[in-house]
């Protein structure tokens, strides 16, 4: 009954803007049209149609669109978070802030680099209310320690403060990215758990599935791209999930290729990657194909009792897959691939 | 008071050769609230005097090195601005670059070795602490440095990280002992066997851990060592006493050249960030702003007075919602209250600030907190208490900062005292004085239903002010459909209306519900569409622009969810009469536990005198933080929605910013 009345609003905005994603004859459409102009073109009568139209309306610039897409992303979350209140409203702002992570991780690959102020702004990605950053201080800074003061008030300041060292002695930011990483996924789970009653259950099992996918993606690049020891696996991953478990990651750490990693992994992960060819792009392969389980956990989500949070997390997990997909096409049709091509890197491929 | 100052807008043209003269005079008189150019509409995109940000950017990058040198050196950075300081943008940057560049490096120098200093002295403390913790053992340090079998290692781990850290070791024999925690990490000493060492270090160093190595540099057994920090931390300390001098004594040389110069970088500073509002042609630049009606006058004549009568300036009145360019500059609020009733701004801001066309609800809000804290409250002998306190802080006692809040205090005292001879309670004691009014234990009906009729007025005084502020602001969708506005005000009477007439046993026909509830709930449901057709006349596809099966369904949960949030509104307003009945029942608790230990010396009075202590403290903080909640989340969300922008005009001080 307290789901009823609490989700009501929520479940029906929800309901509303999920009948407005694209259809599959929209995506096929899309994916046959001749150029990102035509694209554009089939976006007409979209949700995507005014949005887009600023950036599509002249010269057309693929950072720019990537940034409009974004920019729609975080509208989307803006209008579920409006709709929220309480724990289920700080897990959704939680979510939405795997964006500030990214902007917290572009301004310090900028700081290394030494990009200029203008050229970070323009990438980083627009939160507005949302973002806890001292934008403005950070673009001013020039180096490490002093963005660290300038993020004191932020939870990043102690995680990149903790990771300082090995950047100092590795000269890579890949210490400091994790480090960001597992604590923005540490954070995230404490909101999970923060949910009552049934909220909680469905999102521990839908945030797991998402979990087991982040940690398998990751083992993938560890121990397959980066060569990492099994040791260095297990600190870099985390210590939650639905399927997987810690006595999981420690045996996939130890396994020698990705046929191995992948008979080592429970069901469905293991069905669903062994249809993988090893070859050199193994890792964004099984990124797509795990993309594409958690649209179905999605959808699935979407069947059954309505006033829940899994309703919440699926339309944005839907949403997020069908930007992506859409950032595909686009970049497909610049580079000139074929619709077959492109519809290899879509998440949802129809 | 209730409506926020009036405003114009204001642009004033200038030549540029009076565009200093006259920046420094806006400035020092603190007026103008200034706006992009852009904002003024597409004429003015192209006017934009944006090259200027480089300067305002440079001005950013000093004022960090200057207020970092003068707290290095001890330096005031709050300093009153002279009456006529230099304003000269880009000469003052070049001068003081250049004097910062002779005076900076020396201090740079007496930093540098000051950290130095501390860095060794954190790192002995940190040696010092990792001996003390095995000084028990009469062991040379450098045989545990040298274990044949054994390795081991300490170092602070984030705490989140520890658990990871184990589960990572799974595979080889280990030890990781936490031995103490630092804030967010831990220090940890962790054993292996020497063979598994670089396994040990694979895992440490995954698990961010900053390693602590055992001072190479000290022998004999960790006591000893102990002994040997002592001496070098106490050469340490006095050598970082030096360096301390040493800059109080530069800081002195310098102070009277650099605080000058601090003074004309703040208000030259404040010049170039109010430049990069500016609009620039060829020879004139255009400032656009939003100043106080009351002082056009005074504005104009200053303007003209230094720029000789050469500058043209423009009033034009704040446009109304909707009228302006559709991007255009959003009208700043500068309230204006009475000095009693300034003292309650806090409590509206809190919120948010009104914006222009709202009602400034501090007025109201001043008073329905004074009144709900009192009837909430009511105890004649504790609310003169919190009085007495509200006098203390309104004179800057125990907290200088505590002004505004005692006098908050001292009016709710006052409130409480008045509820106190109505419900006739003193110090808790329910019968020691008569009741003006009634008791609230001995009527609890009677007062849960004054509690509601009270909030029934408070939501519908809410919703009046709502419909006044959309007449203001001639926003007729908001005064007409808007959930809170006249047909909202019809529903939610419709409502009280029925459930009194069920509440007293009388007949609710079909018909009478249909005409009380179902004519405006059927409105409300078809608002969108009935607001544009009024609006833009019967144009039936851009009535319901979303779609028709999302519109109607979302309308229908939406009145669903009006129709509780008035039903929970109104029902909030209890907490009234259950506060002071919870007050007469703690009141009646602490005479009940004095009557019981009465035997005892002493004994009754402590407990009075403790039992209100108690509740002063904690219902003073409970009925303060329940007030806001009635008056935030019951009142003001039917008329207010905070969105203003505060009036922030153009001062020759700019640290305020960078703080």
């Amino acid at each position: 009954m307290t789901g009823g009345v609490r989700y009501a609003k929520p479940n029906a905005q929800i309901r509303a803007m999920l009948s407005r994603l694209l259809t599959a004859e929209q995506k096929r459409r899309l994916l046959n049209a001749t150029d990102v102009a035509d694209v554009a073109h089939q976006l007409a009568g979209t949700d995507y149609a005014k949005p887009l139209a600023p950036v599509l309306s002249g010269a057309i610039s693929l950072p720019a669109i990537e940034k409009a897409l974004t920019s729609i992303l975080v509208d989307s979350y803006a209008r579920v978070i409006a709709t929220l209140s309480g724990s289920s409203q700080d897990l959704v702002v939680e979510m939405l802030r795997r964006l500030e992570l990214n902007n917290v991780k572009t301004i310090i690959r900028a700081i290394v680099k030494a990009t200029a102020a203008e050229e970070v702004e323009s990438m980083l990605i627009p939160l507005g209310r949302f973002s806890q950053l001292p934008l403005a201080d950070l673009l001013q800074v020039d180096n490490l320690a002093d963005a660290l003061d300038t993020l004191a008030s932020t939870p990043y300041a102690q995680v990149i403060g903790n990771a300082l060292d090995r950047f100092a002695q590795e000269h890579s930011l890949f210490p400091i990215e994790i480090a960001l990483d597992l604590d923005y996924y540490r954070r995230l789970w404490r909101k999970v758990e923060a949910l009552g009653g049934q909220d909680k259950k469905i999102a521990c099992r839908l945030m797991g599935i998402r979990y087991d996918v982040l940690n398998i993606e990751w083992l993938v690049r560890y121990r397959l791209l980066y060569n990492l020891s099994p040791e260095e696996i297990f600190n870099y991953t985390l210590p939650f999930g639905y399927h997987i478990n810690d006595e999981l990651v420690r045996r996939a750490a130890l396994v020698p290729d990705f046929l191995t990693l992948v008979s080592s992994l429970p069901e469905p992960y293991r069905s669903l990657l062994s249809t993988i060819t090893p070859a050199n792009e193994v890792a964004e392969h099984a990124e797509s194909v795990l993309s594409g389980y958690l649209v179905t956990v999605a959808e699935r989500s979407l069947v059954g009792y309505p006033f829940q949070i899994g309703v919440v997390i699926a339309y944005l997990w839907l949403r997020e897959a069908e930007l992506r997909d859409l950032r595909a096409i686009f970049e497909g049709k610049a580079s000139g691939l074929s619709a077959e091509e492109i519809r290899e890197l879509m998440i949802s491929r129809g | 008071m209730f409506t926020p100052e009036e405003m114009e807008q204001v642009n004033i043209v200038v030549h540029a050769d009076d565009l200093e003269e006259t920046s420094k005079a806006i400035g020092q008189m603190g007026i103008l609230h200034l706006f992009d150019v852009a904002q003024l509409g597409g004429w003015a995109v192209g006017l934009h005097w944006s090259q200027v940000r480089g300067l305002e950017r440079s001005y950013d990058a000093l004022a960090r090195r200057m207020m970092s040198l003068l707290a290095v050196l001890g330096l005031p950075s709050a300093v009153p601005m002279p009456e006529t300081p230099r304003i000269d943008p880009e000469g003052v940057l070049t001068q003081a670059l250049g004097e910062l560049d002779e005076v900076e490096p020396v201090a740079d120098q007496i930093v540098a070795r000051q950290r130095e200093v501390l860095e060794q002295l954190a790192k002995l403390k940190v040696m010092a602490e990792e001996l003390e913790l095995i000084s028990h053992l009469a062991i040379p340090i450098s045989d545990l440095r040298q274990l044949r079998f054994l390795y081991l290692t300490m170092g602070l781990v984030p705490r989140e990280n520890l658990e990871r850290l184990r589960g990572s070791l799974a595979s080889i024999p280990h030890l990781v002992l936490p031995i103490r925690s630092f804030d967010t990490r831990v220090l940890i000493f962790a054993f292996s066997a020497r063979a598994d060492k670089e396994t040990m270090e694979r895992a440490l160093s995954a698990a961010y851990m900053e390693k602590i190595e055992l001072p190479a540099e000290f022998s004999g057994t960790p006591a000893e060592a102990l002994a040997e920090i002592n001496l070098r931390s106490g050469n340490l300390a006095a050598a970082y006493t030096e360096t301390q001098y040493e800059l109080a004594q530069f800081g002195d040389c310098h102070r009277q050249e650099l605080v000058q110069l601090w003074v004309t970088v703040e208000a030259n500073h404040a010049v170039a960030d109010a430049w990069t509002h500016l609009g620039r042609t060829e020879r004139t630049f255009l400032f656009s702003g939003w100043v106080p009606a009351s002082l056009e006058t005074t504005l104009v004549e200053r303007v003209e007075d230094v720029s000789h009568g050469q500058a043209v300036v423009r009033f034009s009145p704040a446009p109304r919602p909707g009228q302006g360019p559709p991007s255009g500059p959003a009208i700043p609020t500068a309230l204006r209250n009475p000095p009693l009733l300034r003292t309650f701004e806090p409590l509206v801001r809190t919120y948010g600030l009104p914006s222009y066309w709202d009602l400034d609800p501090t007025p109201i809000a001043a008073g329905l907190f004074v009144l709900m804290f009192g009837a909430m409250f009511g105890d004649l002998g504790q609310g003169a208490i919190l009085a007495i306190l509200g006098v203390f802080l309104a004179r800057g006692f125990f907290l200088p900062e505590g002004r505004q809040l005692g006098s908050i205090l001292v009016a709710a005292g006052f409130s409480s005292m008045v509820f106190g001879l109505a419900y006739g309670s003193v110090f808790g004691a329910e019968d020691l004085i008569p009741a003006l009014l009634f008791h609230p234990i001995r009527d609890v009906i009677f007062f849960v239903e004054v509690a509601v009729a009270f909030g029934s007025l408070i939501i519908t005084a809410g919703m009046l002010l709502n419909a006044i502020g959309a007449l203001r602001s001639h926003d007729y969708f908001r005064l007409f459909w808007s959930e809170y506005g006249l047909w909202g005000l019809l529903l939610y009477w419709g409502l009280v209306v029925l459930i009194l007439r069920l509440l007293l046993g009388r007949e609710v026909s079909v018909l009478l519900a249909a005409i009380l509830l179902g004519i405006p709930m059927l409105v409300l449901y078809l608002r969108e569409p009935l607001g544009r057709l009024f609006q833009r006349g019967p144009n039936l596809k851009s009535l319901i622009p979303e779609g028709g099966a999302i519109y109607f369904v979302e309308s229908a949960v939406g009145i669903f969810d009006v129709l509780i949030r008035f039903i929970s509104n109104t029902v909030s307003f209890l907490r009234i009469a259950a506060f002071a009945l919870s007050h007469a029942g703690l009141g009646i608790m602490v005479f009940t536990i004095a009557g019981m230990v009465a035997s005892l010396p002493l004994a009754s009075p402590v407990v009075i005198i403790l039992g209100n202590v108690l509740i002063i403290t904690l219902e003073a903080l409970i009925v303060g933080i329940q007030t806001l909640r009635l008056e935030y989340y019951e009142f003001f969300s039917k008329f207010f929605s905070g969105q203003g922008v505060p009036y922030d005009p153009f001062r020759l001080k700019h640290t305020r910013r960078l703080n």
